[in-house]
Order: structure tokens, then sequence, then C-alpha cells
């Protein structure tokens, strides 16, 4: 890690975070969440980011649309082929979205080791509601107006209006 | 399809979902009497019975299912319908 990165890390007060997200986008970051403010990140106007919620783009763009809310415990992670999430969004509790991934492929070399990849990058469409402690992985592609119940995972296409449950996540209705 | 094997293919459908024995739904069975019938369960049972049926419900006639009468009726107008 660069040593201005850490730096900013550990010695930007919370308050000043929330205040450089109102300035630049308009947008409410509790002083008790961990949101890196880099040029990789976009944030629309009136959005939320509840208490402790890490978000993290050094690694990829993270593009977050407007008037989503994001609750308490989240972790919004990026890498190359990055994590767009639309506008109107519900994001519950505890919910990870992790746009990287590693490869695994030697067996010689500790996994830590190998290449970190996102091949396909995350997307979430506008009026996605994604309930407590879901997890969606490198390749989800969550279609407008789309439920995941509590706890889902997701790591592929999931249509519009779907509503999604269980792990992996399958479609067990549509909303109409 | 007869009305009596359409009452026993929404039985058995039910009870596949609700985790309750076919022979247990009948006239008078609600939502109260599975302990499973809860806000999943009753998605995954629309979808199994539309699968099961070939038919499409509305979200009004969804949200109108609260028993296994509930549940036969809206099935029939739809057999009919088609």
């Amino acid at each position: 890690m660069k040593p201005g990165t850490l730096l900013r890390r550990f010695l930007t007060p919370g308050f000043v975070v929330t205040l450089r997200g109102y300035l630049k986008y308009g947008c409410l970051i509790s002083p008790k969440a961990e949101v890196e403010i880099t040029a990789h990140l976009s944030i629309g106007r009136d959005t939320v980011i509840g208490s402790f919620t890490k978000i993290k783009a050094t690694d990829g763009p993270l593009t977050i649309g407007r008037h989503v809310e994001i609750a308490t415990g989240c972790v919004i992670t990026s890498h190359a082929s990055g994590v767009a999430i639309g506008n109107d969004c519900l994001i519950g509790p505890n919910v990870s979205i992790l746009g990287n991934n590693y490869r695994y492929d030697r067996l010689d070399i500790p996994i830590r080791l190998q290449e970190k990849v996102s091949p396909k990058g995350i997307r979430i469409g506008d009026d996605v509601w994604i309930g407590a402690g879901c997890v969606l992985l490198d390749g989800a592609d969550v279609g407008p107006g789309s439920i995941l119940t509590p706890n889902s995972v997701v790591s592929s296409r999931i249509a519009e209006n779907s509503i999604v449950q269980g792990n992996p996540g399958k479609v067990i209705f549509t909303r109409r | 399809m007869s009305w009596s094997e359409v009452d026993s293919r929404v039985r058995d459908v039910m009870a596949a979902v609700l985790d309750v024995p076919a022979g247990g739904i009948g006239n008078g069975f609600r939502k109260d009497d599975a302990p499973a019938w809860d806000s999943m369960n009753h998605l995954r049972l629309v979808s199994a019975l539309e699968e099961a049926f070939g038919i499409k419900f509305t979200m009004k006639e969804v949200g109108e299912m609260e028993s296994f009468d509930d549940v036969r009726r809206k099935v029939a107008e739809h057999l009919q319908a088609a």
C-alpha cells in the first residue's frame, strides 16, 4: 500500500469524509462508515451510506447511482471490471458486493499470491432491493426491479423483476 | 382435465411446496394450518401452480390466495377462461 493511502486511511477523521462526500457527490456518508474517496469512485446525489459500511474503490471503477440506500455493515469492493449499482436501490445490512476474485489454478503458489482477477464485474440495475446478508460476487448482473431475499448468493445474470432466494440464488418468482 | 383431477393436482402441488401431507389438504385448509406457508413459500407455490397448469396469475390474485379453496377457485377460473 502506498504511504499516502495509508496516511489518508488512518488520519482522515470520519466527519471529513462525510463532508467531502456531501460536497463532491451530494450524498450522505455516515461518519462511522469507511469510504475511500478515490478517482474510481462515483456516487449519485441523495445516496445514503450507513455506519460501519466499507466502500473500497482503489482497484477499479465503482459507481453508485442516485437515491441509493446502503444500510449498516456492508462491504463493497471493486476490481478492474468494476462494480455498478443503479439508481433507487435498497441495500440491506451486512450485504457484501465483492468485485474481486482470485485465480486458483496453480497448486504450488498460495491462492493469495496468485493473480487477482474480475473477468466480469458486477452490475446491479435500477430499483433493486438486496436483502440483509446477501453476497454478490464477480459476474453478478441483477436486472432492474429485482429483489434478492436475505442471505442469497448471486454470481450470475438475474432477469429483471425477479425475486431470488438461496445459495446459489435462484429465481422463485417474477414480479408482474 | 376433470375438476377432481384439478383438485388433486392442486393438492399435490401445495403438499410438495408446503411440506404437508396431501391428505391433510382439503376444504377449509388455510395459511395458518401450514407453518411453512410464509411469504417466500407463497411465491414458490404460485410459481409451481403456474408451471403445473400453464397459467399466469395477476399480482392481485397472488395476494388473494389465503386457503386451498382460494387457490382451487383461482386455478379453475384460469382453466375455464382458457
